[in-house]
């Protein structure tokens, strides 16, 4: 047997680990029951996704693109929509916009649901594990009626949407609104009114402003700390500079802040919804541009990038394209393995129950990370 | 039923050391059935407040039938192979199992069932209970430092941490109720409570004592708010990682049943043990004989399991409901508040008990 005291101990967590997301290995360096240093190692679910589309076309790429992310697939299939549709000079029409835009923030509360749940079970307490997944199991009935995968949409495409959204999916969608506003706020007082979730999170954690800028970190992370950073308002693209949402701000920059920011976000997205719905019963229009055939597009030599606040963070997908019919270089930025970078210095000199707390609240997923 | 038991036996006519082996062989298979239906009734229950949870209906997966599950995957477990990790100290790495299952069934040998069914009816009830304890602790220690990883150390040195946070505030919460009942005997503990029903439970007089154990229960028994030495998503599974097959099944056997039977210890402590609520038993209606002993034994079980459950049902949803503590965390709650709250408690049950002497037998 080792002594305890006198060396310190090293334990590996991961890569297959109930307390990260994913395969993905922290090696810790104990003394006692104190984080001396640790070392994040990645690569555990690396797929190539980034060479895969030098050989397909930009079609064939379409479908990959959302398993890069298992929790947020519309976010990623908009960055690359939007890429090509850059590259072509395509035309979304209104109505497509708005159905994306509604999608895209269904399947944010969607992720924040997954985020709160696994958090809070990781914890140790299992309420609000099957609390918020009650919740998203209503969206993903919703997703699944609309685009028939719950998880893999692959509903988008260059210059709209697959197929129009009938009434019946509006109704469903307008029916979990005014039900969800209510769980909301239960979710609520388990979580943030929650005595033993405050000692285990407050104070625990801090990220300051110049670290997180330091670290590029984006999305509920960066705006934790205070700065106010969301692509849909500074750089909007599809309709959002036509919505009224807010963005939701906390100064304290510690795990429970990052956890109470995004209930509000989810509180923000409802909004979102709400007046994408209203939109969609009245109007009607092309779902999608009935000039553009997808098997043939003619992309300009150039250098195209779109970025997408997705609820991890920033996503941009950056295309270089010859001219050819597949691209030359696709390049994905992707908001988690800024957050795994940070992890080091936030574990440092904490106690080893405290890795679960920190790891848990930067919303991890590490497929996106090692794409 | 014990002194049934030893009659019918005596009757026979056998030799005396054979009564002894046959009366005490016959004890422990009724404690040991004891046990394992508290065990997987513990488990049940579980599973029932989270099916309560999810807002499924999985009536078709909770019934009678399919709780047998629970019997049949730990029947398995003893089929399974035994890995023993390289380099672990042998003797203690299977020693440590078997000292939480005897511990445990120790435990559950000083239970009062009813009026005559208590095996091991010792004066020393409570203090044997501690020791007991403190002697599962030490069970886990045992297990977690035996199995030569790293997770199972980090559990064990939790746990002892555990260990000394819990067994202060435990002690006092005892020591009222000995006050009390003035005996440390657990038949004598539940038979003082008889007087006037349900208003002579020792909850009224020493209720904050029983808030101080109702606390300190799910830090004696690993679970959470206060599970550390088993935290699955930072120690893999605590103490027990490396252990498999039948040790496995043993360590969780002893776990739930720990978990029963600490319930069950706090309803003979402050609400009445096999006692009705009412006073008053469906078997006062029948004439004294075998029958009416039969009824009043039945009864009397009921009402202590009834009581338990109720008790299990409670602490589940606080445990459903709050993420784990740190150790740290445990250990400043216990020391700066436990303690002293528990110390006021035996202040005020002295002065009941001075008072109100005649009330308490």
């Amino acid at each position: 047997m080792k002594p305890i005291c006198d060396s310190d101990m090293i334990i590996n967590i991961g890569p297959q680990s109930p307390a990260l997301y994913g395969s993905m290995k922290l090696a810790i360096k104990l003394n006692g029951e104190i984080i001396k240093s640790v070392e994040s190692v990645i690569g555990y679910n690396h797929r190539g996704i980034e060479k895969l589309a030098e050989s397909l076309t930009y079609l064939q790429y379409l479908p990959v693109v959302n398993k890069i992310d298992y929790l947020s697939g519309f976010m990623y299939m908009e960055a690359y929509c939007s890429a090509v549709e850059k590259l072509c000079d395509i035309n979304v029409p209104e109505r497509a916009q708005y159905i994306r835009v509604m999608l895209m923030e269904l399947n944010r509360i969607s992720s924040h649901l997954f985020y709160l749940g696994v958090y809070l079970s990781d914890l140790g307490s299992k309420a609000q594990f099957y609390f918020a997944f009650t919740l998203r199991d209503e969206i993903l009935h919703i997703l699944q009626d609309i685009c028939g995968q719950k998880i893999m949409q692959n509903y988008f495409v260059f210059g709209g949407v697959k197929h129009d959204l009938d009434l019946n999916a509006l109704n469903k969608i307008c029916d979990f609104c005014s039900s969800f506003s209510q769980k909301v706020k239960e979710l609520e007082n388990l979580i943030i009114d929650n005595p033993a979730f405050k000692a285990r999170t407050k104070g625990l954690g801090i990220i300051t402003k110049n670290k997180a800028l330091s670290y590029s970190l984006t999305g509920a992370n960066l705006r934790s700390a205070g700065i106010n950073l969301d692509i849909r308002k500074i750089k909007p693209y599809l309709v959002y500079d036509a919505l009224e949402f807010q963005v939701p701000i906390d100064d304290s920059g510690d795990c429970f802040s990052r956890c109470l920011l995004r209930i509000r976000e989810m509180i923000e997205s409802l909004k979102i919804i709400r007046q994408c719905s209203r939109f969609l019963i009245k109007s009607s229009g092309e779902y999608k541009n009935n000039d553009v055939n997808p098997l043939q597009i003619h992309p300009q030599s150039n250098t195209v990038i779109s970025h997408v606040e997705s609820p991890r963070g920033i996503i941009s997908c950056t295309i270089i394209s010859d001219g050819s019919d597949k691209p030359s270089r696709v390049k994905w930025r992707t908001p988690s393995l800024y957050s795994i970078q940070i992890l080091p210095e936030l574990l440092k000199n904490r106690y080893y129950s405290d890795i679960t707390a920190i790891v848990g609240s930067l919303d991890i997923v590490v497929s996106e990370a090692d794409r | 039923m014990e002194f049934y038991l030893g009659k019918m036996i005596l009757s026979l006519n056998l030799q005396d050391y054979f009564t002894f082996v046959v009366l005490y062989t016959a004890e422990f298979l009724i404690i040991l059935f004891f046990l394992l239906i508290s065990a997987f009734s513990a488990d049940y229950a579980e599973k029932y407040i989270f099916s309560l949870l999810k807002k499924k209906n999985l009536s078709a997966r909770l019934n009678v039938c399919n709780s047998l599950k629970i019997l049949a995957n730990s029947f398995k477990l003893f089929f399974k192979e035994i890995i023993v990790p390289d380099k672990s100290v042998k003797i203690a790495f299977f020693l440590a199992p078997a000292i939480l299952l005897i511990s445990v069934l120790f435990i559950y040998s000083l239970i009062p069932y009813n009026t005559d069914f208590c095996v091991n009816k010792a004066d020393s009830g409570l203090v044997s209970l501690i020791s007991l304890i403190l002697l599962f602790s030490f069970g886990i220690t045992l297990g977690g430092i035996s199995s030569n990883s790293n997770f199972s150390i980090l559990g064990a040195m939790r746990h002892c941490v555990q260990l000394i946070s819990f067994s202060v505030p435990m002690i006092l919460t005892f020591m009222g109720v000995a006050v009390l009942s003035s005996s440390l005997s657990f038949p004598q503990i539940v038979i003082s409570q008889a007087k006037y029903d349900i208003l002579s439970w020792y909850i009224f007089p020493s209720f904050l004592g029983f808030v101080v154990f109702f606390i300190i229960s799910s830090a004696i028994v690993n679970r959470s708010p206060y599970n550390f030495s088993n935290a699955k998503s930072e120690l893999a599974d605590g103490y027990k990682t490396e252990y498999s097959g039948v040790n496995l099944a043993i360590i969780n056997l002893s776990e739930f049943s720990l978990f029963f039977i600490i319930n069950m210890i706090s309803v003979i402590l402050f609400f009445g043990g096999f006692l009705s609520p009412f006073g008053v038993y469906v078997a006062d209606w029948f004439s004294a004989g075998s029958f009416y002993y039969i009824i009043l034994t039945v009864e009397q079980m009921f009402w202590l399991f009834a009581k338990t459950i109720f008790l299990i049902f409670f602490t589940l949803l606080i445990q459903t409901a709050f993420p784990r503590l740190k150790p740290v965390n445990l250990a400043s709650f216990s020391w700066k508040y436990l303690i002293p709250v528990s110390i006021i408690n035996i202040l005020i049950v002295c002065v009941i008990k001075i008072v109100f002497g005649g009330f308490y037998v």
